[in-house]
């Protein structure tokens, strides 16, 4: 029988009495190398390829696919979630400032925890949004908007400490969930839109204490620095809010970084901007940087390179690599040497008129018709941008399978028509510079497809579209079974072969599927959970090029097996 | 086509060519409600609600200059008040989309056209949908 009873810690609040339950401990040994049924942090594994080992539901049988469950959430904007599973137990985040545990094989809600925000909470960019939190022993570890690193008791969701990691007044707070790993809790940062200064931070997951902070963007004298032009403000931006990789071999953590503060160079003045738009790798335990890769120098459009570096092994030209892969808002993906952080190959995902191409050394060729200069403020002159500035793809994560070779992800073709604008500065707002509006790319009737590349050649091996054309929204998950499973903006849920792009199931949800699909075993049998109706930016931006409806209402979450 | 334009009791009337038929040009006038910003579709007391509203409800993460200027022309210019009004209450506030009611939406959407220049005038912009997407948003005479 579940009582429903309140504590209150401080100025939070438990929902709900946890069932006797016996925890078995999340081991650092388990997260290293999960088991098949596990899913136990954001893409499952490390090395963030979100692919799982399952068969259960497979080609053969995944139309069968029925609900167990469906949960309403409160957010209803630009929600993101990936749950984790752990003891049976399943955890779910919303940037309203909860975690909601479900006991998986009842739909039961067993407990709620409810932070108390500051009242000025919205001045943090993490507000709002929250896409989900990590696990280590018997504890959850939750970067809260208000800049705090939260450990909670994982069978019961009482809080068992908090320290401050920075200073949400200037914008920044946590909006991603933590790397765990090496007894420490690795945490990036949001508020790259507040004129923030990026960051990343590891704090020691027993005491919480904070061990290193190692900055994105330079102060004077600091590396990178000559690549900032004078202005009235410092570097700012170079945020950190997706996924963070780890290669436990090396050491060493994979980070992504942000646009800088502004947008348009027009104002910022000219330079490379480092560490902006760059992919970062650091050494865990000092969170010293051991080389660093930028993507996109000298932005003018928020061209954030924050998304994850998927660490896989890769022979390419007959040489065996151990790279990383990066997609971003570019049209393009890159392929890096993960050691020496050296640009192996590049290939295009979607469409984009702004690089046309990469030299050998990996710098990204502009479109010279493409780049600004000082006249053009306030001058009415429009530039045709592809993509948009919410990106070919976004925080749909992509998944790699090591059966098929193939990296999947969610592809939007769009562009926007530009005009660089003056404005001014004000600390805590979004300081751009330019004016946008959406449009189609084009020659495209459609704006999404679900694609398979082979990182290998950089060719498509196959694409999926939906016939609406809608924007693709959900995160890749690849499985043994056979399968890769997407969603769209208009509320398709689907399944199909992860060899040939052939649709095999497809379901329509409440709202856009915004979430990640995640699958995981519970006493032996599968499950898929995804979360939809998030309405996140290739929702809201992308909505008006195919006619899409966005629904209103708020998000849930939805669960998925075969009948017994 | 032919447009007629309803402007604060005024009605304007304008004749243009339908078809052209074997050589006859044959004229045609079409009676089709459509408004422009132009004519003066809101007054100042509710842009001076919309302007609390947005200090209240918008200013934590918005400038007004955002939505002014070239940001706002090139977003706005073709498209219609309605179009206007459904994104801002469908969308915003970012962190609870949809929380402000008709009204409160209807005086944002006042504020913004008063900060662009548009003239007030004697009847509020009102909060239904399908009048609003009959008022076009057309750029100020220069």
């Amino acid at each position: 029988m579940l009582i429903c009873c309140c504590f209150i810690q401080d100025k939070n609040v438990v929902f709900g009495q946890a069932p006797e339950m016996i925890w078995e401990p999340v081991t650092p040994e388990r997260l290293l190398n999960p088991e098949q049924g596990d899913w136990m942090s954001y893409r499952r594994t490390y090395d963030v390829t979100g692919f799982s080992p399952l068969t259960e539901i497979n080609r053969s049988n995944v139309d069968d696919l029925r609900l167990v469950w469906s949960y309403s959430m409160r957010d209803n904007s630009r929600w993101v979630p990936t749950p984790i599973v752990a003891n049976g137990l399943m955890y779910v985040a919303e940037g309203s400032g909860r975690i909601t545990a479900f006991h998986v094989e009842s739909g039961e809600v067993t407990w709620v925890h409810q932070r108390s925000y500051p009242d000025d909470i919205e001045q943090s960019q993490a507000y709002g949004r929250h896409r989900g939190v990590s696990l280590l022993g018997d504890t959850i570890y939750w970067g809260t908007a208000d800049a705090a690193l939260v450990a909670l008791d994982a069978a019961t969701g009482e809080q068992r400490w908090e320290v401050d990691t920075g200073d949400h007044q200037s914008g920044l707070g946590h909006s991603h969930p933590a790397l765990v790993a090496e007894g420490k809790v690795v945490l990036g940062f949001a508020g790259g839109d507040r004129g923030a200064r990026g960051a990343i931070t590891a704090h020691d997951a027993q005491t919480g204490e904070r061990l290193w902070i190692t900055y994105t963007v330079p102060a004077p004298g600091e590396p990178g620095y000559d690549t900032w032009a004078e202005h009235d403000i410092p570097p700012l931006g170079g945020l950190t809010w997706n996924t963070i990789s780890y290669d436990p071999d090396l050491g060493w953590l994979y980070v992504g970084t942000g646009q800088p503060t502004p947008w348009a160079s027009t104002l910022r003045g000219p330079g490379d901007s480092l560490y902006t738009n760059s992919i970062l790798a650091l050494d865990i335990d000092t969170g010293e940087l051991q080389w660093h890769f930028q993507v996109v120098p000298s932005d003018n459009w928020d061209l954030d390179a924050t998304y994850e570096s998927m660490l896989v092994d890769l022979t390419i030209g007959g040489v065996a690599h151990k790279a990383l892969i990066q997609t971003s808002k570019i049209g393009w993906g890159v392929v890096l040497d993960r050691v020496t952080g050296r640009f192996l190959k590049a290939f295009r995902t979607g469409y984009d008129n702004l690089i046309t191409g990469w030299t050998d050394s990996g710098s990204p060729i502009f479109n010279p018709s493409q780049i600004p200069s000082v006249e053009d403020v306030d001058s009415d002159k429009v530039f045709e941008v592809c993509p948009h500035y919410h990106g070919a793809r976004n925080l749909n994560s992509p998944s790699f399978s090591p059966t098929t070779g193939l990296y999947y992800v969610g592809i939007n073709n769009s562009c926007m028509d530009v005009m660089f604008v003056s404005e001014d500065y004000t600390p805590g707002k979004s300081y751009r510079g330019i004016a946008s509006r959406v449009k189609r790319a084009p020659g495209y009737d459609y704006v999404g497809e679900f694609v398979a590349f082979d990182p290998v050649t950089g060719q498509r091996a196959w694409e999926y579209r939906s016939e609406s054309g809608a924007a693709m929204t959900a995160a890749a998950l690849s499985t043994s079974g056979g399968l890769v499973f997407g969603g769209t903006a208009d509320r398709r849920f689907f399944a199909l072969n992860n060899e040939t792009g052939t649709l095999l199931w497809e379901t329509r949800l409440n709202g856009d599927v915004s979430g990640a699909p995640v699958t995981f075993t519970i006493n032996g049998k599968q499950y898929l959970a995804v979360g939809a109706g998030g309405r996140i930016g290739q929702t809201t931006s992308y909505a008006e090029l195919t006619d899409t409806t966005i629904a209103p209402g708020s998000g849930v979450i939805w669960v998925f097996a075969l009948p017994d | 086509m032919a447009r007629l334009l309803k402007s604060a009791g005024r009605v304007r009337l304008v004749v243009a060519f339908v078809s052209l038929l074997g050589g006859v040009c044959s004229l045609q006038v079409l009676a089709l409600q459509v408004g422009s910003v132009l004519d003066g579709v809101f007054t100042v007391s509710q842009a001076d609600e919309g302007s609390q509203i947005f200090s209240n409800a918008c200013s934590s993460c918005h400038d007004s200059d955002e939505f002014t200027g070239g940001r706002f022309r090139l977003r706005w210019l073709g498209e219609s008040v309605g179009d206007l009004f459904d994104t801002i209450s469908t969308l915003m506030p970012e962190s609870d989309p949809g929380s402000l009611n008709p009204r409160e939406y209807s005086a944002l959407v006042a504020h913004l056209l008063l900060l662009n220049g548009y003239p007030t005038g004697d009847v509020p912009l009102p909060t239904n949908l399908r009048e609003l997407r009959d008022i076009q948003i057309e750029s100020l005479p220069r």
